[in-house]
This record gives C-alpha cells, structure tokens and sequence, in this order.
C-alpha cells in the first residue's frame, strides 16, 4: 500500500539529510513500527508521507501510495491524498487542536458531514454527542487524542500515520489509546514511537531508524528475540527491566549526531562497541534487514 | 466590582491632575476674557470670582468635581456657554469620523498583515516599506496631500467642513477619516503581522495543512482566528488615540468637532473646555479598556475560566 523508495530530506542549513536514502513498505493490513531516538528522522519520514515538510526542505526519491507518487502530487491531489488516503494522529493533541474553536468544528473541517455522522465518529473513539460543543480545553489530554484520532477517521483512510500518538499521555490513558488504535482495523498503519516495548506490543514489523537512515527492519518477533544491529542491541539492552529493578540498564555511550555534523560510512560507527576501521569507509547497505558490515559474523560470535 | 472601582480610582486621579496640570499652565484665564482691553480692578475681581479664580486650588478643584459629577462641566470662558452643551453638539461629528477611521483601521490593518504574513518575500517588504511610511506620516500631511489630490485635482471629496444629513456627512468626512486611520492601519498591520506569523507556527495550523484543509481556510479560521487577541486588545485601545489624533485631522480639514473645539481651547486658555475634553479622553480610555476585558473571552475562551 505505502511504499517509500529512497527518500531523501535535506534541511536548510544543514551538513548531512535529516532522512538518507530511506526505503520503507507498509502492507494491506499490517502495522509498520517507525523506531529510533528523537533526531533520527522518523518524524519527518512520517509527515513526508503526509506530503507535509518544512518549508525549503528538498526531498528526493519516492514515496508510493497506492501507486501515486506523493512528492510528484500537484495541490488538489495532495488534499485528495490527505483527507481520504491517509491521516496522521500527532503526538500532542492539545497543540494540534485549536484551542479557539469548538471539538466538532475540529472534526467536520475537511469532510462535510452532519451532525449525526460526526457524533458516530465520537462514539466510535468512546466519546459522546455533548462533546461535540466542547472547547479544546475542556477537555483532558486522552480525550482530545480521541478526538484527533475521530477526525483521522473522518475521511476513512487507508493508512494511519500515527506519531508518538502516546508520548505526551499519562500511562493509564496511553494503555487506552493503544487499545483503541488496535481496534480500529485501519487497513494500514504506521506506528512512529521512540518506545520500543510500545512498538513491539503493536506491530508486526519494526523499522529502526538511526541517524535519518534504517540501521534494521524485521518482524518484531525476531527483531527482539535477536537484535542483529549493535545499535538496536544497545537500544534493547538499554530499556529498564521489572525483573532488574534497582540495577540501571547499561546506556549506549555517547549522543546521537545532530545535523550539523557529517557521518562518513556507518553513521552509529563512533558509539558502536563492535566497530572497525572498514566501518567509515562506506555506508553499510540493508542486507537481510540489518545495516551493518559485521552482522553476521557477530551473530555467529553469540551462543 | 473590583473593576468598576479601580475605573472610578482611575478618573478621579486623572481629574486631579488634569486640573492641577492646568493650573500650573502659564497665563491668566481673567486676562484671556478681557481679551486685552483694560480693565479696572473691580471688573477683574469680579470675573475672577464668577470663575471661582479667587478661590484657594483644592477649593477650586472640588468645586469643578461637584459640578463634572453633577454633569456640569462649568461655563466656557471663551463661548459663554455651558461647556457640556458646547461639547454634546460637536460629539455626533466626532463620533462618525472616529467610527469611519475605526472601520477603516479594523479592515485595513488585520488584512495587510494577513497578506504580510501569509506571502513572505516580495509582498511581505512592501507592505512593510508602506506600512513605515504611514506610521511616519503626520495625519496633517497626509491630509494636506488627499485634498490635494481628491479635492483639488479630481473633485471628488470636498475639502472642507462636515456636511448636513447623513450621505454628505459621510461623503465630507471620507477624506479626513483616511487621513485619521493611516498611522493606526499601518501599526495594526505590523501587530497583526507578527501575530499571525506566530500563529503561522502553531502545530495546529500545520495539522490543518496535514489534514487537507485548504490554504484560504486555514489563513482564515485559524491564522486570523488565533490572532483576534491580539487584534481585539489593540483595536480597542487604539480608539482614544483616535480621538487624540482628532485635533489635528478637524483643524486641517476644517471639521467643527471636539478635536477642533479642543485646540481652540487650548490656544485661548479655556480652562473649562480643555479640562472637560482631556477628561472625557481618559474616561474613554478607561471605557476603552472595559471593552476589551469584556470582549477577550469571545477572542479566546480559555480566558473564561480564569
């Protein structure tokens, strides 16, 4: 359904793209995880989707929905594509609704729909009738991520673009919302979170992001039981565990690259415990979903 | 009530030193009525006391407040009339030039900085370019330049005065009402400019963007929506201003209003009139100021529950 083939975003004023040569596919029927540190493009791989970048961003390569190229699109196929293809739920609600104008204005501003139509989307999100004459901060966070989520489902899309939809949520309102994302039976989504437990309680398939490119992507089963990728490694090993309460996970040394800096070859080689000289000579391509030239012969090292 | 007090906290210190300001102004008020004859000294005695000249200031000052709170504003000098009469047959003038200068100010300002803000680059300059110039522009050259234009060259506009019945009132008071409202459009449209630029990068506009709603849509409902605020509060204070900026544009146009009857006053040391006016410009300041705290909920309903 989705299909992005070698995207690339370049900033204004930056030393390498915010997203390099990233290619990535979401299936009828499957939830896609989008996973990876802030800064490592996975927010600006999902809003290119929307065909929304910053101004004076250059995008190059394609991203295929459903056969039509969103970067090619003109303006009045571009609206077409988001309000009836694909929608996007956003990490903070309160400041993705306007606060100056009532919940069902929110809901009914890009599909013309009745009264009856937009309190059926409410419902659908657990919400009821009255608060379509609600004003944003009335109110909670969960409700009004309902609330966008009921607008997503205003134009019956086929993809769900969901980013850090929970983020910004209390723990008990997140376990809700993560329900009623898994409920919805969109026929696509794809699920951006820097949470890798959340990714993999939801999806079928996971795509690590590190650096603006993939550093792995295999079915999350797999993808947890056996990390091929240092970095995806260090990222497992680094969330805490209940049965290791007391004890700090070992963090991954050193911090992500921003922007400005230039990453020859493999862009984790200066965290990476495993790396060699032959690292930085060139970018590691994807082979068997793992962006890393030693993969197999680490794998073949553990028991 | 807190509000009504600190109103009423406001008008009566202004009063007092509106009164006192003008005592300490150079120049007797006796010798502006006798207008340069001689006089002899019972003469002077006695228009001194039919003013209460002879009084002690704060005796003064009390007896002008008792008459401001009964609606007696005291007798011009100048005009030998009542002064509150003198000014109610100038306020309908006034008024209707303030309130086309308003519309105006209201129209012109919020949409030129929607375009600014909206169209950066060459549009955004040179509304910008033309926006410093209006600010910059005294409203009597201005004023000068339109009757030279529209009056002399073309006809279209008389040059003077304020016209009989309604159509030619409106038709006589056009020119001095874009004269009035130029400064004002153009600092508006600075303000809305910024405000909207603000609003232009609120993650709600772009979710608006990323939902499909069309461009005009979201300049409309949620740019100029999100930057009411800020619009409301400096249209509201602006309208003192406006009856301020009166004095000039009346005398230049020859408009009989309170803006002219203000400079003539002042010229003439028609203490009475002068002190009635500059109080009735604080009093709207003050009204001005209630408006707008009324109004701000509907610009932003998050201010109700506060």
């Amino acid at each position: 359904m989705l299909s992005i083939e070698d995207l690339t975003v370049r900033l204004p004023h930056t030393a390498r793209p915010a997203v390099d040569g990233l290619s990535l596919t979401v299936a009828e029927n499957e939830t896609v995880g989008l996973v990876g540190e802030s800064g490592s493009g996975k927010s600006l791989t999902s809003r290119a989707v929307l065909g929304l970048l910053p101004p004076k961003a250059e995008a190059t390569g394609k991203i295929m929905m459903d056969g039509a190229d969103v970067l090619a699109m003109n303006r009045a196929e571009l609206r077409q594509h988001r309000t009836r293809s694909v929608a996007m739920i956003y990490q903070d609600p309160r400041a993705a609704i306007s606060p100056f104008r009532r919940v069902g204005d929110f809901l009914t501003e890009t599909i013309a729909m009745d009264r009856a139509a937009a309190a059926g989307l409410l419902e659908t999100v657990g919400l009821r009738e009255s608060h379509l004459r609600n004003r944003p901060h009335e109110l909670s966070g969960g409700m009004l991520q309902r609330v966008v989520i009921a607008a997503a489902l205003a134009g019956r899309p086929r993809l769900l673009l969901a980013d850090e939809p929970t983020t910004a949520l209390d723990v008990t309102t997140q376990a809700e919302i993560i329900a009623l994302l898994r409920r919805l039976r969109v026929p696509g989504m794809l699920f951006v979170t820097h949470d890798l437990e959340l990714a993999a309680t939801i999806c079928d398939r996971v795509y690590v992001m590190y650096a603006g490119r993939v550093m792995e992507t295999r079915p999350t089963g797999e993808l947890f039981r056996d990390p091929r990728h240092p970095y995806t490694a260090g990222l497992l090993a680094a969330t805490p565990r209940l049965d290791e309460l007391g004890t700090l996970p070992p963090a991954i040394p050193g911090r992500p690259p921003d922007l400005l800096a230039h990453l020859p070859g493999c862009p984790f080689a200066p965290r990476c415990p495993h790396v060699l000289d032959s690292c930085t000579a060139g970018v590691p391509g994807l082979v068997g979903g793992v962006a890393c030239l030693r993969a197999e012969e680490l794998c073949d090292e553990r028991p | 009530m807190r509000r009504v007090f600190w109103m009423a906290l406001t008008l009566a210190v202004s009063s007092f030193l509106i009164f006192g300001a003008l005592q300490l102004a150079p120049g007797d008020p006796a010798s502006f009525l006798l207008s340069g004859r001689s006089a002899t000294p019972e003469a002077i005695a006695a228009i001194r006391e039919r003013y209460h000249l002879d009084e002690p200031f704060l005796a003064q000052y009390w007896h002008w407040l008792g008459g401001v709170l009964t609606g007696d504003f005291g007798r011009s000098v100048q005009f030998r009339s009542d002064v509150g009469g003198l000014i109610a047959s100038r306020v309908p003038v006034t008024l209707t030039l303030i309130a086309m200068a308003f519309l105006l100010i209201m129209v012109a300002g919020p949409l030129l900085g929607l375009l600014s803000a909206a169209r950066p680059g060459r549009v955004d300059r040179s509304i910008l370019v033309a926006g410093s110039v209006a600010v910059a522009t005294p409203s009597f050259v201005l004023g000068f330049v339109l009757i030279a234009i529209f009056s002399v060259n073309l006809g279209w506009f008389p040059s003077m005065g304020a016209g009989e019945g309604l159509a030619d009132r409106l038709h006589h008071l056009t020119l001095p009402a874009i004269a009035l409202a130029l400064t004002f459009a153009g600092v508006l449209a600075r303000v809305s400019r910024s405000a909207m630029i603000e609003q232009l990068g609120q993650e709600y506009v772009t979710v608006a963007r990323g939902r499909g709603v069309p461009e005009r849509t979201v300049l409309r409902r949620h740019v100029l929506r999100g930057a009411m605020t800020v619009i409301v509060t400096y249209g509201g204070l602006l309208v003192p201003g406006l009856l301020v900026s009166t004095v000039l544009v009346e005398t230049t146009f020859g408009v009989n209003g309170l803006g002219q009857l203000l400079q003539y006053s002042v010229t003439v040391k028609d203490f009475p009139v002068v002190q009635a006016l500059t109080l009735l410009t604080v009093a709207l300041f003050v009204l001005a100021n209630l408006v707008v705290d009324l109004l701000a909920p509907l610009a932003d309903p998050r201010v109700r529950n506060r």
